[in-house]
């Protein structure tokens, strides 16, 4: 005989929301048993502090505003469906974050199909080119480049790195975390970090080959 | 060729990547020391550290577009803002609440048509080029409005996108004392509002109206009446009134079809708009 949530727990399934084996998730009681008023303003609390970060994402995985905004939107509207499926509420903000980055990636889906094929996590983590000192002079010449052209550089990155590099370097989250999210191994999320992160830098020199060269070593 | 890495230096960045955000351990601490003796392994960890530095900065002073207030959000702040001293007001408020209620259940009563027209375009109009627009539910996806719509309001309004619109969000209001559903468009600068109700507590609707200066359309389509109201040619509102015209259109010519093939034959052709004369002269 299937548990009396079983329905609840197959759309639950789908890919708006993370996985019931997930352990931010935990399915245990349907939404229509419980008190609306304070499931609305806890939710409401959790969210709007989290939103800021949430759009900032969206922005970053979307492109456009209003893309951005409807992501958001339909994160909210899931996670609020689903919010008493979460048994441990300081986890919420990674919560949201996985929501978002699934609906993402299945609106993606939809569009386009596109493999991106990852390397081992050893590869990722090579010798850094130079001596110690041209290693110091271009992480500084880096360090004066505008942010604009710092995100500019990220853009250029594919989605699978620009998301890793994204959730770790600005949204602070463990890898491990990172991995839960995006729905891949552990190795992987840190493979596309380290990957992520070389190819930010060489993206950044492509960007302003003036900046890097000896000429440039002066500003 | 450079020489590959050695085991422990690949072990240490592996840890040191891994774990770089979460609690120390005793790997981490030996991954730490072997950082600290290795100057490979150091300026591994240096730059990874200043890229994920330089990103940090760099999306702290990027400019964020002003904030997402889901619908969910819209009706927990309510709940949220409501201190303690309001909560002895809510009494008072409750009452008079009532009496406005009562008074207004009297006057919806007696609103004609004209004033659910007025009130529509009353509406439009205070509204219009209004920053940032009142929509409780701002999205571009027609599923996500009708989802909230029949959630929120307990039917079902089919949001239209026809292209050259830019959908952009929905809000519920009251028109004639009946809550409806209202939709934002947008085609070039003119905006639009499309209001939709149950035609059952919503008195009977011109088809075609212009008040103040903007036009008033309206359908009806799956028991549900549409009125929009916006500052272009009524013809252009139209389009947005799902399937109104289509509907219409198609309905009319199957029965002028049905009426001219068991009534009158000789019809049929001015029905369908057939020329018929080219083969009048071929016989001929």
């Amino acid at each position: 005989m299937p548990p009396p949530c079983a329905g609840r727990c197959q759309t639950l399934m789908d890919d708006r929301t993370p996985h019931r084996d997930s352990k931010l998730f935990r399915a245990e009681r349907p939404v229509e048993s419980l008190d609306a008023a304070p499931r609305e303003q806890e939710f409401g609390a959790l969210f709007q502090e989290h939103s800021a970060g949430l759009l900032r994402y969206a922005l970053r995985l979307t492109r456009k505003s209003r893309d951005a905004e409807d992501l958001v939107q339909e994160t909210a509207l899931s996670a609020f469906e689903h919010f008493d499926s979460v048994k441990d509420r300081t986890r919420c903000r990674a919560w949201f974050f996985q929501i978002l980055t699934n609906r993402w990636r299945s609106k993606q889906r939809r569009f386009f199909r596109r493999e991106f094929r990852d390397l081992p996590l050893e590869d990722a983590l090579g010798e850094v080119d130079g001596t110690a000192e041209e290693t110091n002079s271009e992480d500084r010449r880096i360090e004066s480049i505008d942010h604009r052209r710092v995100l500019e550089g990220l853009g250029r990155l594919v989605p699978e790195m620009q998301q890793v590099l994204w959730l770790a370097d600005v949204e602070g989250f463990a890898l491990r975390e990172i991995a839960e999210m995006t729905g891949c191994a552990l190795g992987t999320a840190a493979s596309r970090l380290a990957r992520g992160r070389a190819s930010l830098r060489r993206v950044l020199r492509e960007l302003d080959p003036e900046l890097f060269s000896d000429k440039g070593s002066s500003r | 060729m450079r020489p590959p890495l050695s085991f422990e230096c690949i072990e240490a960045r592996r840890e040191l990547l891994l774990e770089s955000s979460g609690p120390k351990h005793a790997a981490l601490v030996l991954a730490e020391k072997h950082a600290a003796e290795c100057e490979g392994c150091r300026r591994f960890v240096d730059r990874e550290r200043a890229t994920a530095q330089l990103l940090r900065e760099a999306a702290e002073q990027e400019a964020v577009p002003g904030p997402v207030i889901p619908v969910v959000l819209f009706e927990s702040q309510r709940t949220l803002t409501r201190s303690a001293s309001r909560r002895v007001r809510a009494g008072l408020t409750a009452a008079a609440l009532l009496v406005l209620g009562v008074t207004a259940f009297f006057v919806s009563r007696r609103f004609s048509r004209a004033d659910a027209v007025e009130a529509m375009v009353a509406d439009h109009l205070h509204y219009r080029g209004a920053e940032p627009r009142p929509a409780q539910v701002v999205s571009s996806e027609p599923a996500v409005l009708e989802s909230w719509a029949a959630r929120e309001l307990g039917f079902h309004p089919k949001v239209e996108r026809p292209a050259g619109y830019d959908l952009l969000g929905i809000r519920s209001c009251t028109i004639s004392g009946q809550k409806v559903a209202l939709v934002f468009y947008q085609k070039g600068h003119c905006q639009v509002s499309m209001f939709v109700g149950d035609p059952s507590r919503w008195p009977a609707l011109p088809a075609t109206a212009a008040r103040s200066g903007v036009s008033f359309v309206t359908g009806t389509y799956r028991n549900l009446v549409y009125a929009a109201v916006g500052d272009m040619q009524p013809e252009e509102l139209r389009e947005l009134i799902p399937h109104a015209t289509s509907d219409a259109m198609r309905n009319g010519i199957t029965q002028r079809l049905i009426d001219s093939i068991l009534f009158e034959p000789a019809s049929l052709s001015q029905s369908l708009r057939i020329d018929w004369s080219w083969l009048r002269e071929e016989r001929a």
